[in-house]
């Protein structure tokens, strides 16, 4: 399997971002998680990352409910970061909400990879793995 | 030749037809002529010398051939009669010629003709009475009261559904086809008014024809005297049911129509817009409470008085817009019209502007009713609808809130306990279960508030709930119980409150409300500075107005601004949610019937503006 080099998983959610880790250990997903508690963080994290010459994540976990900056507000600016491997980044929500107008807002942001409500097991990450290496 | 030699082979009798007083003439088997009388020599302008032994179509040169049937017929022994038919001269004119011509019999033989020819110019006038009789359905009749004898024309007849051949027998039974009743009597009355004091009448009635059938006729009747005797009334009636079932139907309408008007208010009204006339009617008037018979200046000039300031423009640019042919013909506005007391009703007017090009005269005419009743039901219609789409909003983000937030914490726990059931590791099992603690804290807390949520947005029997407490009192209580927090924060507080204010809720809410904007502002305070918080009170009438200032970070109003007291976002997992509380807070604000706003800048501070009942 080709091991993914770094994840990042963006969500306010202690205990959420606790179980996520386990998991992608567990099935040994990738070599290094980077996690940040809102968008806000998150851009300047990424931001951070490119200024010291290193890749972007290759597969972002992204919440969307929280504070300071949700995570529509980190799509929005997402976009704005100027690096021509942003579009190899796959985005996937991760949300308990089963709003079907999040889901439909989901549709507007072409760098969505896709949609994943939680709990996220193992399953579902398998998932995700089968749709990289595609 | 002789005239006694004329006359010899004439019978007797024949002699006497010289005299005769009408036109006759004597014509042998060749139908030559043997005689005429001296009616015949005049009527025809042919002395009976130059016609003597001529043959008739000879002697009459205008008489057409078809003739020749009619004699050789009376030749034959076969007497042709007839009242009067049209016939056309050889000349072109039309007559209408009555003639009797009989076999001329002497010793048992036919030895020719004696023909009684008498020329009208043409019946036309009598077939164009008895054609008008039909297109008028109109007949004519008679009673003559010497005899009781009746005429009447052959439409009558036919108005009366009765055999051509019936007339009535006496003078009564003239009567009977009147319908029994009302109209019987009428004409009974009118017949001998005529009959006795010489008065006509003119009269429409029902009456039943012989097949039973109601129709409407006019009856027109006068009467002759001859030496202050009355000798025969005569008339004509005229069959007018069509007409008059239709005039009946329009004068229902337009009854029905006027009993509309009057009851529904419509005014109608015109206006001439080149010289400013304006004329209504008495129900405008009322509608624009103006007095019709005491107004100073003109009509038009008192009109704009009536109506509200604002509107009259929208009138005039109207106006001006038609002259310019910009709008349509045809128009609704609202308008509204300046009562005392500040009442104000709204007019609902509709014209329609009719222009003749020619003489360049322009005028409006139209209708308008008081709409100010369901101006004001669509008004509060409006509102209700703004209010229950707001709540209906409300309830959907509220259901999505709750399954979010209910979603989360179960997702939570589900994932902790498979992690805890998989973990070997005893340290990371206690991690494991602290965070099993916090999460189920969380669900507890999100329940609470949810039920919060559902309690203040319940307004159902607030009235039994209001109570008069004490500003102040309230104020201190509330401080007391997180004076914990407030010396943790070191937080100050400045009461500007008059000790005898005193305001009307629901006392739990009120404390509810307190807490959350004091936790509020020991939660956001900022960094670098104590926090002061600082309450004023001001009464106004039956209002109080209660500023809640503090000097902690502030809140970017332009981001969070539209929905600072709304639901649409939650910080659920925040332990003060500050998304819910103030929703909450509004809610519960609101169904005391106050109101609550909000003003704030970054860094500087937030206050909030609450106004309850005194």
């Amino acid at each position: 399997m080709n091991k993914i080099e770094r994840a990042c998983v963006i969500d306010d959610d202690p205990i959420c971002v606790f179980g996520i880790k386990k998991i992608l250990k567990k099935v040994g997903f990738c070599n290094e998680i980077i996690v940040f508690k809102n968008g806000f963080e998150a851009i300047n994290g990424l931001k951070d990352l490119l200024k010291q010459n290193k890749p972007l994540p290759q597969i972002i976990f992204l919440d969307l409910n929280m504070p300071i900056m949700d995570g529509w507000d980190f799509l929005e600016d997402f976009i704005k970061i100027p690096n021509a491997n942003r579009t190899y980044v796959a985005i996937y929500i991760i949300s308990s909400s089963l709003d079907p107008r999040d889901l439909e807002k989901v549709k507007e942001y072409s760098s969505v990879t896709n949609y994943l409500i939680k709990p996220i097991t193992s399953e579902k990450i398998d998932t995700v793995i089968g749709e990289y290496l595609n | 030749m002789k005239v006694s030699e004329t006359f010899s082979h004439l019978n007797k009798d024949e002699a006497f037809v010289k005299n005769a007083t009408s036109p006759i003439a004597i014509l042998d088997e060749n139908l030559n002529f043997l005689s005429c009388s001296k009616k015949w020599e005049s009527v025809y302008k042919t002395p009976l010398n130059s016609i003597l032994g001529e043959n008739f179509f000879e002697a009459m040169p205008n008489f057409p051939k078809c003739f020749q049937e009619k004699l050789a017929g009376a030749i034959n022994g076969e007497s042709q009669i007839s009242n009067g038919k049209s016939i056309q001269l050889n000349n072109g004119q039309p007559v209408c010629v009555k003639y009797n011509i009989r076999p001329r019999v002497s010793n048992k033989r036919i030895t020719g003709v004696i023909a009684e020819l008498t020329m009208t110019e043409s019946n036309n006038m009598e077939s164009l009475l008895d054609d008008a009789q039909k297109v008028a359905r109109t007949g004519a009749w008679e009673v003559d009261l010497k005899t009781n004898k009746v005429l009447w024309t052959k439409m009558v007849n036919i108005i009366h559904e009765v055999e051509p051949g019936y007339t009535p027998s006496t003078y009564e039974e003239c009567f009977e086809h009147f319908k029994e009743g009302e109209y019987r009597n009428k004409i009974y009355e009118a017949a001998n008014r005529a009959v006795n004091e010489n008065i006509p009448w003119d009269e429409e009635v029902i009456m039943i024809t012989a097949k039973g059938k109601e129709i409407w006729i006019r009856t027109k009747g006068q009467a002759e005297f001859i030496d202050g005797q009355c000798v025969r009334i005569y008339g004509i009636c005229q069959d007018i049911n069509e007409f008059k079932l239709e005039e009946l139907k329009y004068r229902e309408a337009a009854e029905q129509l006027k009993r509309a008007v009057t009851v529904s208010k419509v005014a109608t009204w015109e206006f001439h817009l080149n010289d400013k006339l304006a004329i209504w009617d008495d129900t405008c008037f009322e509608l624009h409470n103006i007095d019709k018979n005491n107004y100073n200046g003109s009509l038009f000039a008192r009109w704009k008085k009536s109506i509200h300031p604002d509107d009259v423009d929208v009138i005039e640019n109207l106006f001006t817009e038609y002259k310019n042919e910009i709008t349509s013909k045809t128009n609704t506005i609202h308008y509204r019209v300046l009562f005392p007391n500040n009442q104000v009703r709204t007019l609902k007017a509709t014209l329609t502007f009719i222009s003749e090009i020619d003489s360049k005269t322009y005028k409006a005419v139209g209708v308008c009713v008081d709409v100010t009743k369901e101006k004001i039901a669509e008004k509060k219609l409006k509102q209700y609808a703004n209010i229950t789409s707001e709540q209906n909003n409300n309830l959907t983000n509220f259901a999505h809130m709750v399954s979010h937030d209910l979603r989360a914490h179960s997702t939570n726990l589900s994932v902790l306990t498979r992690l805890l059931l998989d973990e070997k590791n005893e340290d990371q099992k206690t991690q494991i279960l602290a965070m099993l603690k916090s999460a189920t804290d969380s669900l507890n807390s999100t329940v609470y508030n949810l039920n919060e949520v559902t309690q203040s947005s319940d307004t159902t029997n607030i009235e039994e709930k209001l109570s008069q407490v004490n500003l102040l009192k309230v104020l201190q209580n509330v401080k007391n119980n997180i004076s914990l927090k407030f010396n943790k924060k070191e937080a100050t507080s400045i009461f500007d409150v008059p000790p005898n204010v005193e305001v009307t809720v629901v006392p739990a809410y009120l404390d509810s409300i307190l807490l959350n904007l004091f936790s509020n502002s020991l939660n956001y305070s900022a960094p670098q500075r104590k926090p002061v918080i600082t309450v004023k009170s001001k009464t106004y009438g039956n209002k109080t107005k209660i500023d809640f200032i503090d000097n902690g970070r502030g809140i970017d109003l332009n981001v969070a601004g539209k929905n600072i007291f709304g639901m649409n976002k939650t910080f659920h997992r925040n332990k003060d949610a500050r998304g819910v509380g103030l929703y909450i807070t509004k809610n519960q604000v609101e169904a005391m019937g106050g109101n609550i706003s909000v003003t704030s800048k970054i860094d500087v501070g937030t206050t909030f503006t609450i106004t309850l009942n005194k």
